[in-house]
Parts: structure tokens; sequence; C-alpha cells
């Protein structure tokens, strides 16, 4: 991701150059700012140099070509440089069944699918009051044939994620206010075709919902959609249809290639609570079931769905620690309990100061943190001296609150794991571990009192979207960071001679889940580690000397001369050095920021720590 | 409501991803690389946007110069000055 989006001079060739802002995300943006933005990729071409690419590709039987800015846009926040192809007009079977057209010479990262549905199937979409029950029966289906092959064509000729947009409802059923009255009505079928859609997608690797449906529910019909512009140049969407369909895409992006946020900082007075504890009292704040308190609470319950979704969360305000806790414990109008958070800075320090002695307690980047809170003081604060840190700036009308945490997008993800949903907990687990170590002599002692089990083995298909998502947003352990997709994991792992290993952890305390990942793949006479990965909850147990001594002692096993493994240096995983060294490695190749380091089977594997207890099949 | 004349052109060369310079007064589909009639909408979309208008079926399609975008502008009470 390049840094220094913040733009510092004004391009002259631009009289309304876009605004700082327009990169940053939580701002809304219009369609003109869209136009603003994509036009610096032509009138700033220097800019985006060393940008990474991201080739969009769209197949459609509408004219999506006003969608460009804003799809461009959007990459360009995401911190790539677009570059989009756009189908033939109502060609998407043809082109996506044919592995040698342009759509696929465009090499997407993305294909995006638009079927309207009212055009693929006018028997739906215009007619449908005219149809039998069987006739309907045969609609449907025949939309849903056309949808799936688009689908399957792309899945045999490209990894690329599919985004499939599914259908609104009809604005005027044709059966008019009978249609809600019955089983078989118009409606009925636009979701009845939704929800077939929903399937093909979920069963297809890579693919997912473009959920034009919600999107233009939200806004509604008539906001979202041109009914001139769609009769004229079957072009559907007006100006906030369009920013609308961007910011979706743009949440894609950021969910499949982004690193993903981890942890919710919270401000407290007028965040959590209406008033100011240290003047108001413990009584005196608003938070519960009557209103204004009420608005709080539903935050609340907005942060509490983030903690479901395995973010963790942390306070930074300037309040007295006691005070804090206090309302934290005892107030009944909370929805939110101290054992909800991993840490709490209540204090007078400066918060930027408090923001990095959080991330170095749960030992996670600067850049995994989204800080929250009311004052524009301190938000400005935090977004110029920590930029990484991303910002939600609460408006101050605390009924707006609940909802710009929900629309923040900041913690999008497309996978929810086991392991998230127990994340809580498991912090919880790491406070209790905590207490436990204060009462041995010595760090081997309270290992060996852990009953650490580490269980290695080459990856089941199951596991394979934890692999994905742990790739994706490990960071400070990480030997290369690779950002691999689903699609080249499971050729990873379904190949001969290259082995996805994924590494399991537990203690008599907790079951710590799937926390690393390593690649190997045979080069010659010798096996190469490509990636290696872990969790930093993890680490500092000798989990990671467990994983490296199983992984040599199964590449010797295989034949290998020399275990090589790969360190590229990034700004992140300083974690890293002295890896390999440990293990017992030597050092074959150094070049700037990459190291490659290697072992050979005559010094046998590297030595597994005696409290690890090591479980688990590699093939 | 009164814009000014390099605001205008100013969105057209963006829209466009031109440099402004390259709209000059009497800028118009033929005269314009890249301005055709898929641009068209976007256009229409910007200008709408941006100066709070709606065109008719017909003029959306149909303002496809300067010159032409200015006076439709006129029409909806926005005049471009300077």
């Amino acid at each position: 991701m390049p840094e220094g989006l913040a733009i510092e001079s004004m391009n002259e060739s631009l009289p309304r150059p876009a605004a700082p802002n327009h990169f940053t995300m939580g701002s809304k943006l219009s369609y003109r700012d869209y136009i603003d933005l994509a036009a610096l990729l032509n009138l700033d071409v220097a800019r985006f140099e060393g940008w990474p690419e991201y080739r969009i590709a769209a197949v459609r039987n509408i004219t999506v070509e006003p969608l460009t800015p804003v799809i461009s846009g959007e990459v360009m926040r995401s911190g790539f440089r677009p570059t989009l192809h756009i189908g033939n007009f109502d060609s998407a079977a043809a082109e996506t069944l044919n592995p040698r057209s342009a759509v696929y010479a465009a090499k997407p990262d993305m294909v995006i699918v638009f079927q309207w549905l009212e055009l693929a199937s006018p028997a739906i979409g215009a007619r449908h009051v005219r149809l039998s029950a069987g006739e309907r029966r045969e609609a449907i289906d025949t939309a849903l044939v056309q949808v799936r092959s688009i689908v399957q064509g792309i899945r045999a000729n490209s990894n690329a994620v599919v985004l499939i947009a599914n259908a609104p409802l009809p604005p005027a059923p044709t059966l008019g206010i009978l249609d809600s009255q019955i089983e078989e009505g118009h409606a009925a079928a636009v979701l009845e075709y939704n929800k077939a859609l929903a399937r093909i997608a979920r069963e297809t690797a890579n693919t997912y919902v473009l959920d034009l449906f919600s999107l233009i529910a939200r806004i509604g019909w008539d906001s979202a959609i041109d009914a001139r512009m769609m009769a004229m140049a079957k072009a559907p969407f007006s100006q906030k249809g369009l920013t609308a369909i961007g910011e979706h895409v743009g949440r894609f992006i950021r969910a499949l290639r982004a690193k993903a946020r981890k942890c919710l900082v919270l401000d407290c007075d007028n965040t959590l609570w209406g008033g100011i504890i240290g003047e108001d009292g413990v009584a005196g704040v608003k938070v519960g079931t009557a209103f204004p308190g009420s608005t709080y609470r539903e935050f609340q319950e907005r942060v509490l769905d983030l903690a479901a979704r395995g973010i963790i969360l942390a306070i930074n305000s300037k309040n007295n620690h006691a005070d804090v806790v206090e309302m934290l414990s005892k107030h009944d109008g909370m929805a939110l309990r101290e054992s909800h958070f991993a840490v709490i800075k209540a204090n007078w320090n400066d918060k930027v100061e408090n923001l990095k002695a959080i991330a170095q307690e749960l030992n996670i980047g600067i850049d995994s943190l989204v800080f929250v809170d009311d004052s524009a003081f301190e938000i400005e604060n935090v977004r110029s001296r920590l930029p990484e840190v991303a910002t939600i700036h609460l408006s101050g009308k605390p009924t707006e609150h609940a909802a710009q945490l929900a629309d923040c997008g900041l913690f999008d993800t497309l996978v929810l794991s086991a392991e998230d949903r127990e994340r809580t907990a498991m912090y919880a687990a790491e406070r209790k571990r905590n207490d436990i170590k204060g009462s041995y002599d010595n760090i081997e002692d309270y290992l060996a009192s852990l009953g650490l089990v580490a269980d290695i083995a080459t990856v089941t298909a199951i596991e394979q979207a934890r692999v994905f998502q742990l790739m994706g947003k490990t960071n400070q352990f990480n030997m290369t960071t690779r950002r691999l997709t689903e699609g080249e994991i499971a050729r990873i792992a379904e190949a001969a001679d290259s082995w996805v290993v994924r590494l399991r952890a537990r203690d008599s305390v907790s079951d710590l889940g799937l926390v690393g990942v390593a690649i190997m793949q045979r080069a010659g006479e010798d096996i190469e580690i490509s990636d290696l990965l872990m969790s930093c909850r993890a680490l500092g147990r000798g989990v990671e000397s467990a994983f490296i001594g199983r992984l040599t002692e199964f590449a010797f096993a295989r034949g290998a001369q020399t275990v090589v493994g790969h360190y590229d240096r990034t700004s992140k995983n300083a974690l890293c050095d002295g890896f390999y060294e440990k293990a017992g490695f030597n050092l074959i190749k150094t070049a700037s920021d990459s190291e490659r380091w290697g072992r050979g089977a005559d010094a046998g594997a590297s030595p597994v720590p005696a409290w690890v207890k090591i479980e688990g099949d590699m093939q | 409501m009164n814009i000014s004349e390099s605001d205008l052109r100013g969105l057209l060369a963006r829209t466009l991803a031109l440099p402004p310079g390259d709209i000059g007064a009497d800028a118009s589909m033929d005269t314009v690389d890249g301005w055709d009639s898929l641009k068209q909408l976007q256009i229409v979309l910007a200008l709408e946007e941006a100066y709070g208008v709606s065109f008719a079926e017909d003029e959306a399609l149909d303002i496809t110069s300067l010159d032409l975008i200015r006076e439709a502008l006129k029409r909806h009470k926005v005049q471009v000055a300077g």
C-alpha cells in the first residue's frame, strides 16, 4: 500500500484539485468528486508511480460507463491504480464463456457481472402479470441459467474475484397492490431470483453478491434510478445510485486486499454515554433505555456486534481510570462491561500516546486501529500525527452515531471464522494466563505448565478460508507478506510437491485456533519455505520454534538437501528478524531487503522446545 | 445561480480526463477527443449534480458542445459568467 495518500501540493493544471480528503476513507464523495479523483489518473500520472495495479472488468447488459469514475475512485481510495475494462454491450455470456475474449485478455483481478433482470428477463421484469405459473417458473430458471453460466465461465477461465449484481425490487409491480397479497407475485419472483443468485455465489469459489437490492432499498428506487437515462441509454443509475454502488465495490476491494482493521478504540464521554462523567457523575450521565441515553446504548450494541465479529475493543479516554471502571461495572444502562475491553487507557495522557501504547500491549500494528471520538480536536490530533490510524469522527448528533459506526466499512470481511467469534473470550483467557505467569519462578516452568500443543498439518479445504484470512491480515510475524487469494491457496494446496501447512495451537487454558500458515514447495533438490506467518497472540511460547522444527523435519523426510527460508523485510515485520538464525539456518544470500536462509540435511530438523507437544499429519 | 466559465470548463475537462487547456470556448463533441455519446452521459450527470439542475430528455443528449451547455444551463437559471 503506497504511503502518503494525502495531497501536499495542488497541481496547477487542475483548477479544482481533488481535496486531500477524497483519499481519506470515511468522507462521503459526490459523483463530481469521483470525476475529479479519476481525472488525476490522466492528469497527474507521476502521483501513481509505484502504486500496485488493480484491474476490474465488467460484463453487462446495461450501460455501466457512468460508473467508471466512481469505481476508479474507489480503487484509488483503496491504494491501487485502477485499470477498467468494460465488456461489449449485452455480451456477458458470450464473453465469459470464450477463454480468448477481451475480458480475460484484460487479466482482471475482479469481474463484476451487471445483468439487469428487467432486460435479461423482460418476462419477469416487465410482463410478470401476463405469465402463467409455469411460464413464471421457466422465466426465473432461464434468468438463473444465464447467471450460472456466466459465473462458471469466469470461474473456468480466470482466478478473478467475481461480484454478481442481484436485482432490486420492482418499483411498480405489475399486479399493483395485489402483488403483496399473493404467493406468486412479481416482487416474490425477484426475491426468489435473488435467493438463488446468492446460492450460486456461495457455491462458487471467490464469488460474491453485489447487493443492489439492499443498496437501492436504502436510498430508494426513485433516488437511485434515473428513469430518463434508463430509457435513453439503458443507463439505470442516478448520481446517488452510482456513488452507492461504487462505495459498495470499494468495500469489497478493501475487504479482499487491504489490511484488516483489528481493534476499535473508543472515547468515553459523549461517545459511550451522553455527558461528562467527571462533571455529571455516574448517576448524571445518559445511557440506557430512555432517550437520549438510548442512542448511546444503541451505539454500544453496534460495538458489541463488532466484538462478535472478532474486533478487539479498547478505551482511550481523558478521565480518571476509577470513574470509567465504575461506569463499566456499576451503571445498569451500559451494554459494554469491563470484560469486553482488552485494554483500558483512561488517564490524562495525550490520546496519540495512548493509541501507541494500546497497539503495543495488544501486539498489533498501529494501522490495525480504528479510533472513535466526538471531539474534532482529538480526531484531528490523531489524523495529523498517526495517519495510519483510521478515525471516525462522531457527528455530535447521537441519533446518528450508531449508523456512523455500522456504515464505516472499516471492519468488512468476507469470511467470519470460529476464531473471530471467540476472540473476546480468548483475550479474557490471555489475561488469566498472565495471572498464572506471576506464580512461576522461570518462564520455562510456566510454559511447561501450560500444556502447549502445536497441531501441524497440511490444510484441508474447509480451513482454506481461515488461511486466506490470516494471510491477509498478518503483518508483524510474516516472513514474506504475500497476500494470496483463496483460489491461489487452493491451487498450491492441490499441486504436487507444494504444501500449504497450517498450525493450530492450544493449551490447558484455551484453544487459540488456527494461528499459523506456511507454504513450501520443492525447488530442485531443495524445499523452499516461501511463506511463513503466525498470529502475534500465539508468539513467545515456543510454538513458532515447534512450527519450523516440524517443517524442517518434514522437508528432510521428503528428501530435501537444504530447507530454504525466505525473509523479505517490510516496514512492519521486524519481529521476524533473527527467526531463521535462531532456528539454526545460515544466511545464503542477501539482496537489499530480501534474504534467503538455509539449513542443510546434515544438520537435521530445527530443535523443538521440550514444552511443546507436536500433533497432526502432513502429506 | 452564477457559475464561472473556468469552473464549467474545468468540470468538462476533468470528466473527459483532459487538461483544462484542451477545452476551448468552442469545444464540442466534434472537436474534442474522447467526448463521445458515453462520455456525454457522464457530462450530463456531472453538470446536473454540480449545478443542481435536471435536464429534460431531449436536452441531455443534445447538449454536445460548450455553447449548447451554456444555453441549456441558462434555461435552468444557471448563468455562466466570465
